[in-house]
């Protein structure tokens, strides 16, 4: 606009000039002083703010310092509760420790007394006890055993090497430990005595079972084997000495029946019959006391063959026919059919056993007679002796087996041409010698009986 | 000419067996302890057919004198029949282990049995003339033990 001035205006309107000028520079000017106290404004403004800013801040570094003390305040308090309650947790437990401690006191104690009692026992056991540890040390050894060696505190190669060669003490002991089973020697040699030396793994399981030593026991029974053998040497003495005089009995006798029987009257003759047959007798019954002896020591040897059971009894029974008629008794055999198996063991021991079934029934049957039966089943051949006789009552029933078994009133009402009674006792432990079973299947007072012998059929 | 030897210690069972062997018409000759049966076997001529032992016998057992027997040339081809009353299988496997053919136990049987079974055996022996080849059959009356034998 100022342009527009030029010369033309210039003298008279000077004023003019400069009025318009500076009305010109007025909105200038006002554009200034508005754009100055706008500028200020805002600059006022901006310090206002900055400053309002700065007190935010500050506050808010303050409230965040607050928060921070409330905060450090608060994990402080939060701490301490912590302290104190670890405080308290440590107080309870070494309340607990104490109580576990002075239980395992008191468990220790317990253990200690029972480790006594144990050791105070083992002290006391009359054989010699030796406790191995898994290192072949002795852990243990108890008095009887530091006697029966001469030694205290013996060492396993030590007792080992006092066996010499007969016995291998320390193979025994390794394969005790690797089999891990129990391991009984009966009759070790040593010096002049006999020894029984068992030797049992101690097996403790933790995840596995596991060998951590053993115990080994050596117990005298010299006394015992010489007892045992001076019982077998009278045994053996006895029925010597006592079958010599009944030879000549028995022999003498057969031999007057033979060279003068028809020269003698008949009361003549039965009186040679009768010492006979007593003398038959007797010998019978000391061979029954010998074998009772050997059975119940075990030192009785049984064949063990396959043997036709029914041909054997028929044999039997024709060796029976004639005491069978003599009381008009049949005496008959139930054959089975064809292909019936084979028994298993001892035929003669078998016989023996049959003929005194046979011989029972004959002897307790005063009308009616005997049948003999046969059964296959199970593997297992069973002999059937079955009377018409007099029967047993409940009673004697359980005495059948046992020794001497005519012990009693029936003895009275019995013969007692039976001899000794062993008969079913002896027949019993040769049935159980063999495998087999020896029995009474039924029997009802004057009705009979019929007694069974089960023996293994052979496979 | 059969001539059956008998060593016998008791006289009782002495007795009866002379008696029995002589009832069946053989010739007998008898020892009275384990010595003199050996001293005796040795010497006599001929020799015998037959030797019966005894077991149980002073000086020298049944079993020494069959060992000594086995042992001479001239007489281990006899047979020997053990017959004694020791009723054990243990003493019966012995003396057959040791050669016996025969083991009795004298009271299980009659003399005139045991006399029967000596005529057996020597029955087979002769039929096989010292190539002695008897087979005696197994059997066990409580313990009068034979055994099946070949020698």
């Amino acid at each position: 606009m100022h342009r527009r001035l030029g010369r033309r205006r210039l003298r008279g309107g000077m004023q003019d000039y400069i009025r318009n000028f500076m009305n010109s520079i007025d909105p200038e000017l006002e554009r200034l002083r508005f754009d100055y106290e706008e500028q200020l404004a805002w600059h006022r403004a901006r310090d206002r703010a900055s400053k309002v800013l700065m007190q935010a801040r500050t506050r808010d570094n303050d409230l965040q310092t607050q928060w921070q003390l409330v905060n450090i305040a608060n994990t402080e308090k939060a701490m301490l509760n912590l302290l104190e309650d670890a405080r308290g947790l440590e107080e309870e437990l070494m309340k607990q420790k104490a109580g576990v401690e002075q239980e395992v006191q008191q468990r220790t104690r317990e253990l200690k007394e029972e480790q006594a009692k144990l050791a105070a026992a083992i002290q006391g056991l009359s054989f010699s006890f030796f406790m191995i540890d898994g290192n072949d040390r002795v852990i243990m050894v108890n008095s009887a055993a530091e006697k029966l060696f001469g030694r205290s505190d013996p060492a396993l190669d030590w007792i080992a090497g006092q066996f010499g060669g007969a016995f291998d003490f320390l193979a025994d002991l390794r394969r005790c430990r690797e089999e891990k089973t129990v391991i009984d020697n009966q009759g070790v040699a040593y010096g002049s005595k006999f020894l029984r030396v068992f030797t049992a793994p101690i097996i403790m399981i933790r995840d596995h079972e596991e060998v951590i030593g053993a115990v080994v026991l050596f117990e005298d029974i010299t006394e015992a084997r010489l007892m045992e053998r001076s019982r077998e040497e009278f045994f053996a003495i006895a029925s010597h000495e006592l079958r010599t005089p009944l030879t000549a009995i028995r022999g003498n006798a057969s031999m007057l029946r033979d060279m003068f029987g028809e020269k003698l009257d008949k009361d003549a003759q039965e009186m040679i019959a009768d010492i006979y047959s007593g003398s038959i007798r007797l010998i019978g019954i000391v061979n029954d006391f010998l074998d009772v002896s050997r059975l119940e020591q075990k030192k009785f040897d049984f064949a063990k063959m396959p043997f036709d059971i029914v041909e054997l009894a028929e044999k039997v029974v024709r060796g029976s026919e004639e005491m069978a008629q003599a009381k008009k008794l049949y005496l008959k055999v139930e054959k089975p059919a064809d292909g019936f198996p084979m028994a298993f063991g001892d035929s003669e021991r078998t016989e023996q056993i049959i003929f005194n079934l046979i011989g029972n029934a004959v002897h307790y049957t005063r009308e009616g007679g005997i049948t003999v039966g046969f059964e296959n089943k199970n593997n297992a051949i069973t002999v059937f002796v079955a009377d018409t006789g007099i029967g047993i009552s409940p009673q004697y029933q359980s005495r059948l087996f046992k020794k001497f078994q005519q012990a009693g009133e029936d003895a009275l009402v019995r013969d007692v041409s039976k001899g000794t009674g062993l008969g079913l006792y002896i027949s019993k432990l040769l049935a159980d010698g063999m495998g087999g079973q020896l029995g009474l299947l039924k029997s009802e007072l004057n009705k009979g009986s019929i007694f069974y012998l089960t023996l293994p059929a052979k496979s | 000419m059969i001539k059956i030897f008998i060593a016998e210690d008791d006289p009782l069972m002495a007795r009866m067996y002379e008696k029995a062997f002589k009832m069946s018409g053989h010739a007998i000759e008898m020892a009275f302890d384990g010595e003199e049966a050996i001293t005796k076997l040795k010497n006599i001529d001929p020799r015998p057919t037959v030797i019966l032992l005894d077991i149980m016998m002073p000086k020298k057992s049944g079993f020494e004198v069959l060992a000594e027997v086995k042992k001479d040339a001239g007489l281990k081809g006899i047979p020997v029949i053990m017959l004694t009353n020791l009723a054990g299988k243990e003493d019966a496997e012995k003396a057959l282990g040791m050669g016996a053919v025969l083991y009795l136990v004298k009271s299980q049987y009659d003399p005139k049995q045991v006399v029967d079974k000596v005529s057996e055996i020597i029955a087979g022996y002769s039929r096989k003339e010292n190539v002695p080849e008897v087979k005696v059959e197994v059997k066990d009356i409580p313990e009068g033990k034979e055994k099946k034998k070949k020698k």
